[in-house]
């Protein structure tokens, strides 16, 4: 009896030597958990896409980097609309003409302990619909685990060390709370009736509907796209504050990059997924990590599962991958051939090595 | 052993003394319907003849037939609730107080303390009597049947398009479409109403003895009690095609048999919140509100005033 006593208090010591510090970074210095980021502007798609020399009227998505690594062109900018500018040089004069960015892709470090974290910034009400959209890093799923008619596009695990989440709230400046750089507010307010009752107000505008019906204020988790339009009917030329607040940062670099931008059309009539704002994911000098771009194409192709089977370092834990998986994932050309890891890497420009094993 | 049994008993016994001194109470009353409001319903078939007029039912000549002043099935839901105060000016007739206007295609919020209904629309098992029929008006199937064709004069029509007359064709389909095997089980007939029990959860209408009033004992439960704070509400009277402005015919549960596949109906969730958006012409509402000083009173609220629109 008493060693079980003495094992049962033993056992209860060492569970106190846990303290979950390991599930959340660090602070740093150089990445602050709270930034403010400036007026961004309520821009076309169609601009969006002169950008990337994409053809105008279709759907718009956007990336931090318009220029590779060597400083060149990402895209060849002979489409006769777009005046022979690179696709850098035709954002750079239209920052200069309209003084505002036209997205913006930042990185926002672990808040101090007890703070609330996050990005805020400002656009200008339009009269009109505006669709907010936020991307934080990098592309999560769920590892499809079913033991008969297996998902292959998702039997590989996700790497979820890699993932944040941030939440997105917005409403008219005037009712913000924060104080923009410094504190992360929201946007309740407080009506006192007549008796001297007082009752808390919701005065944001942004709300998501989530799977449930009659769920209509809530939060994708982490790597998702969040969004919601904000109807500015009447409100053109009043300042709204949007707020991304820090849910979660990633635990590989202890840094959440995100993407965001305010599009000038309401969200149902834009690309509201992963697809949309790419190369999120951004390493210290602020390019687009290695290879996280082919991870969101792969994604938006429906061929997580092929993609991983290739690039295993870009996935999480092999040993939960189901043995034959990778043998069958790749599928088959055009006249019926199965594709090896080779053939599959040559089909799709997706290989982190560009094929090479 | 015997000391910590009578220790533990004298433990339980101490904690029913306890108060909690909660904010929120039941408050208990009587609300009251002059009988006018049935005697100035008018209804119309869909050729716009009267078929409702003066208390009576009318025949194809316009004849008087059958007096509708016991018709509980007329009375649609009644709504009340407690409130800050009450105000005039803000709509044709009197308003609980508003909060800020947040929405331009919506008034303001008027943060009610409480509330409840005398009565509440439920499925009564066919498509055609969603929103139609209230909780506490009807004893039994035949009660129901009898009144869409005899006041109403639309009667009720079975999924394949027959005429249902029969009280137990009318339960059999009920027991069938709705996985029930009780009348218990369906809150819109009830043979055994709560009368003098307390708290009254389970409300109903009744004439009273001098003939004026339809009368009903309510309880709002667990309100907050705000000192002076005020009662208020309105009946949701039946248009002149018998439909209901507070009640949704495209929320709900959904029904799904066969071909057949719809919603079951409900009552919009923010009734109490904005009134103004539900309230229109004929129902009959709250002119002088009732001042809570006490929750222990017993309060009498009459709706006198009829909405002309």
């Amino acid at each position: 009896m008493v060693g079980l006593v003495s094992v049962m208090m033993f056992g209860g010591l060492v569970g106190c030597d846990r303290n979950a510090k390991d599930l959340v970074p660090t602070p740093s210095d150089a990445y602050p958990g709270v930034i403010e980021i400036g007026e961004l502007e309520v821009v076309d798609p169609d601009t969006l896409n002169s950008f990337v020399a994409k053809q105008q009227g279709t759907l718009a998505y956007i990336q931090p980097n318009l220029e590779d690594n060597a400083g060149d062109p990402k895209w060849d900018s002979d489409v006769p609309e777009l005046d022979g500018l690179t696709g850098q040089e035709r954002y750079d004069q239209h920052v200069a003409e309209t003084g505002t960015l036209p997205y913006y892709f930042g990185q926002l470090g672990q808040p101090e302990d007890g703070k609330k974290g996050g990005a805020t910034f400002t656009f200008v009400g339009t009269g009109d619909e505006v669709c907010l959209i936020v991307d934080p890093e990098t592309v999560f799923w769920s590892q499809s685990i079913a033991p008969a008619n297996r998902q292959d596009d998702y039997a590989y695990p996700d790497f979820y060390n890699d993932d944040g989440d941030l939440d997105l709230f917005a409403g008219m400046s005037s009712y913000y709370t924060g104080s923009p750089g410094v504190e992360i507010g929201d946007f309740t307010g407080f009506y006192t009736d007549s008796k001297g009752e007082t009752v808390e107000i919701e005065y944001g505008e942004c709300f998501q509907s989530g799977a449930q019906t009659g769920m209509d204020n809530a939060h994708a988790g982490r790597a998702t796209t969040e969004y919601c339009t904000i109807d500015t009917d009447q409100k053109e030329g009043v300042e709204y504050t949007v707020v991304l607040d820090t849910f979660s940062v990633p635990l590989d670099d202890g840094v959440l990059s995100f993407g965001v931008a305010v599009v000038n059309e309401r969200c149902s009539r834009i690309d509201k997924s992963e697809c949309f704002i790419r190369g999120e994911s951004l390493n210290a000098a602020g390019q687009t990590k290695t290879c996280t771009e082919r991870l969101e194409a792969a994604q938006c192709a429906a061929s997580l599962g092929a993609f991983c089977c290739a690039n295993p370092e870009m996935c999480g834990d092999e040993g939960s991958v189901d043995a034959d998986l990778c043998d069958t994932v790749y599928g088959s050309d055009e006249n019926g051939n199965a594709y090896d890891r080779d053939g599959w890497c040559a089909a799709t420009d997706l290989c982190c090595d560009g094929g090479a094993e | 052993m015997r000391t910590i049994s009578l220790s533990l008993v004298g433990l339980s016994l101490g904690g029913c003394a306890y108060e909690e001194n909660l904010q929120q109470q039941d408050l208990t009353g009587v609300v009251r319907i002059p009988l006018e409001a049935l005697e100035s319903l008018q209804l119309i078939d869909p050729d716009g003849t009267p078929i409702v007029d003066d208390g009576f039912t009318l025949d194809e000549d316009g004849q008087p037939v059958l007096d509708i002043t016991d018709q509980m099935g007329l009375l649609g839901p009644l709504y009340i609730g407690a409130f800050p105060s009450v105000e005039t000016g803000l709509y044709a007739y009197p308003h609980p107080e508003m909060g800020p206007i947040l929405d331009s295609d919506r008034p303001g919020d008027t943060y009610p303390y409480g509330g409840t209904t005398v009565g509440r629309f439920d499925y009564a098992c066919y498509e055609q009597l969603r929103c139609k029929v209230v909780t506490g008006r009807y004893t039994d199937y035949q009660e129901i049947i009898d009144f869409f064709s005899d006041v109403v004069q639309e009667p009720i029509l079975a999924p394949d398009g027959t005429e249902v007359t029969n009280a137990s064709t009318y339960q059999e389909h009920c027991f069938t479409t709705e996985y029930v095997t009780s009348d218990d089980e369906l809150s819109f007939v009830d043979d055994k109403p709560n009368e003098d029990v307390r708290p009254y959860f389970k409300p109903y209408f009744s004439l009273n003895e001098e003939g004026t009033h339809y009368v009903a004992d309510v309880t709002i439960p667990h309100a907050l009690v705000v000192d002076g704070m005020e009662l208020w509400g309105w009946v949701d009277m039946p248009s002149a095609r018998y439909n209901f402005a507070s009640c949704n015919e495209s929320e709900g549960d959904m029904h799904y048999r066969y071909t057949e596949q719809f919603y079951k109906g409900s009552s919009y969730p923010d009734l109490l919140n904005f009134p103004g958006l539900y309230i229109d012409e004929g129902d009959w509402i709250v002119d002088e509100p009732y001042t809570v000083d006490s929750a222990d009173d017993e309060f009498v609220i009459d709706f006198t005033y009829k909405f002309e629109g």
